[in-house]
C-alpha cells in the first residue's frame, strides 16, 4: 500500500527532525499566536492544476490578522477565485478565523502548547468535489485543536479538526447524497536551516517544511493524504515570504484540483495599540 | 528616589528570530524603556529606562507574556545609599518592595544587582529551591502577607522576592 508506505517515511522524517522548518507553518497554524496587539496581513496564491484538463485554478486569499490579547487570535480572509464561468477572476466569500491558546510549557528554546480553533466561511463557487475545505472552496464551518513542541530549532505539530460544509450561496447547493462532514489532520514539522547563528534581526531566515495533510469523511470512509513541502524565508523578522507545493498522495474521493503551488507573502505590525499601564507595585 | 536604571532580561518559549523582535517591540513600546538590545542568539535583553522613570518588575514580565513567551530570567540594577538588607526580611527600594532571601546581612550602596526568584521568573525548579529558604506565605504568591511587618489587612501589596 504505497500511500502509507509514503505516510510512514514522512512520520519517520517528523519524528526523527530531519524533515525541518520551524512553527510558522505554510499549510497549518502553530499552536502560538502572534503577539498581542500586533496586526498583520497575508495575501496566499494557490495555482492548482486542474484534475481534468490542463488549466489552473488560481486563488487568491487576502487576510487580516489581529492578536487582541496573547491567547487570542483573529483572522478575516476573502476569497477569491478563477473558478466561476469564463474564469473570470471574481470575489466567492470570506470567512472568520480564531484561535485560542489555552496551555504552555515553556522552557528556555523550546516549548509544548496547545490551541482551540475554530472557523466560519461562506463562498459562492460551484460544488464540484467531495473533498470538503471551508477555507476557499465551501461555506461552512469547522473546529479543531492544534499542539506544537518546539525544540531548539525545529517544530513538530498535529493539527486535528472537524469540518461541516453547508450549501454555497447564489444556489450552488451542497448535494444531498454525499457527506458534509469531514475530520481531517495535519502532521506539520519544520526545521530553521539558515541563519546559523542569530546576530541581527535582519538577517534572513530560512525554514524548511514538510506537512502532511488528510482528510477522512466518516460517512463513507473516503479519505486523502498529501504531503506539502515547502520552504520559508523571514525578512526583517516581520516579513514572510512562503512557497510550497501541495501533492496528493492517495485519495479515494473527487477532487477538482488537489496538486499545486502555494505562495504566501506575510508582514507583521508589532505595537498597532499601546501597551497600557497596568501593572502597578 | 531610588529607580530601577536596567534590566537583563532572558526570555523562554522560543528560538527564531520573528519571536525574538516580538519580545524586542514589547519591551521597546514600554514608556520607561529608553533602549533595549538583543542577544538574539540567547534570547536574552539589556532594558536601560528613562533616568526618573519607574517601572516595576511586573511590566516587563507582562510585555514578554503579552509578545507570547515567558521570563526565564531577570537581574534588575538598581541604585541605593546605605540600604540595609538582612536575609529574609524586606526593604522598600523606589516605590517596589523587596524581599531578600539567600544573602548575608550588609549595607549596599551604589548600583546594586538583584536576580528576582519571584514564580514566573525564574524557572519552576529555581524558584521551588528558594522557596526552602523561607517559610514566609508571601514567597509563594509574590504579595504581602501576615508574615510581612507592612502587611494591612485586605491590601495585599506587591513584595519581589530578589537575592544577590
Amino acid at each position: 500500500m504505497l500511500p502509507y508506505k509514503a505516510m510512514f517515511a514522512a512520520l519517520l522524517c517528523i519524528i526523527t527532525g530531519r524533515a525541518a522548518g520551524q512553527e510558522l507553518f505554510v499549510y497549518s497554524e502553530p499552536a502560538s499566536n502572534m503577539p498581542a496587539r500586533s496586526t498583520g496581513i497575508r495575501l496566499t496564491n494557490w495555482l492548482m492544476n486542474q484534475a481534468s484538463g490542463n488549466g489552473t485554478d488560481y486563488h487568491l486569499i487576502p487576510e487580516l490578522m489581529w492578536g487582541p490579547n496573547r491567547n487570542l487570535m483573529v483572522h478575516a480572509e476573502g476569497f477569491l477565485s478563477n473558478r466561476s464561468a469564463g474564469n473570470a477572476f471574481a470575489w466567492e466569500g470570506a470567512g472568520l478565523y480564531a484561535k485560542y491558546r489555552f496551555f504552555s510549557r515553556d522552557g528556555v528554546f523550546r516549548h509544548f502548547r496547545m490551541a482551540a480553533f475554530g472557523r466560519a466561511a461562506t463562498n459562492n463557487g460551484a460544488i464540484v468535489q467531495e473533498a470538503i475545505q471551508v477555507n476557499g472552496l465551501n461555506s461552512g464551518y469547522q473546529a479543531g485543536l492544534v499542539a506544537t513542541q518546539l525544540l531548539h530549532k525545529t517544530a513538530l505539530s498535529v493539527t486535528g479538526y472537524y469540518e461541516r460544509a453547508t450549501d454555497n450561496r447564489q444556489g450552488h447547493e451542497f448535494p444531498a447524497a454525499r457527506p458534509g462532514e469531514a475530520l481531517s489532520y495535519m502532521l506539520s514539522a519544520g526545521h530553521l536551516m539558515l541563519p546559523k547563528v542569530y546576530k541581527s534581526y535582519n538577517q534572513v531566515n530560512l525554514n524548511l517544511m514538510a506537512e502532511m495533510i488528510g482528510q477522512w469523511l466518516p460517512a463513507t470512509g473516503q479519505q486523502y493524504i498529501d504531503i506539502a513541502p515547502s520552504v520559508q524565508f523571514i525578512f526583517r523578522s516581520q516579513a514572510r515570504l512562503d512557497v510550497g507545493y501541495r501533492q496528493e498522495l492517495y485519495s479515494n474521493m473527487q477532487r477538482a484540483a488537489p496538486n499545486g503551488l502555494l505562495v504566501r507573502f506575510e508582514y507583521l505590525i508589532f505595537n498597532i495599540t499601546r501597551p497600557g499601564h497596568t501593572v502597578t507595585n | 528616589m531610588a529607580q530601577i536604571k536596567s534590566a537583563h532580561l532572558v526570555a523562554s518559549g522560543l528560538t527564531c528570530s520573528m519571536c525574538s523582535k516580538a519580545i524586542y517591540k514589547a519591551l521597546e513600546a514600554l514608556p520607561a524603556v529608553m533602549t533595549v538590545e538583543a542577544d538574539i542568539e540567547h534570547s536574552a535583553y539589556d532594558v536601560v529606562f528613562k533616568p526618573g522613570s519607574d517601572i516595576a518588575p511586573d511590566e516587563l514580565k507582562k510585555a514578554v507574556e503579552d509578545a507570547g513567551f515567558f521570563v526565564a530570567a531577570l537581574d534588575i540594577t538598581v541604585t541605593v545609599s546605605n540600604a540595609a538588607v538582612a536575609n529574609d526580611a524586606h526593604i522598600n527600594i523606589g516605590a517596589a518592595t523587596y524581599h531578600f532571601i539567600d544573602v548575608k546581612g550588609q549595607t549596599l550602596n551604589g548600583d546594586v544587582k538583584l536576580t528576582l526568584v519571584d514564580k514566573n521568573y525564574v524557572p519552576a525548579g529555581v524558584h521551588k529551591k528558594y522557596g526552602r529558604k523561607t517559610s514566609m506565605k508571601c514567597f509563594a504568591t509574590g504579595y504581602m502577607d501576615s508574615c510581612c511587618p507592612q502587611h494591612e489587612k485586605g491590601n495585599n501589596k506587591r513584595v519581589y522576592h530578589v537575592t544577590i
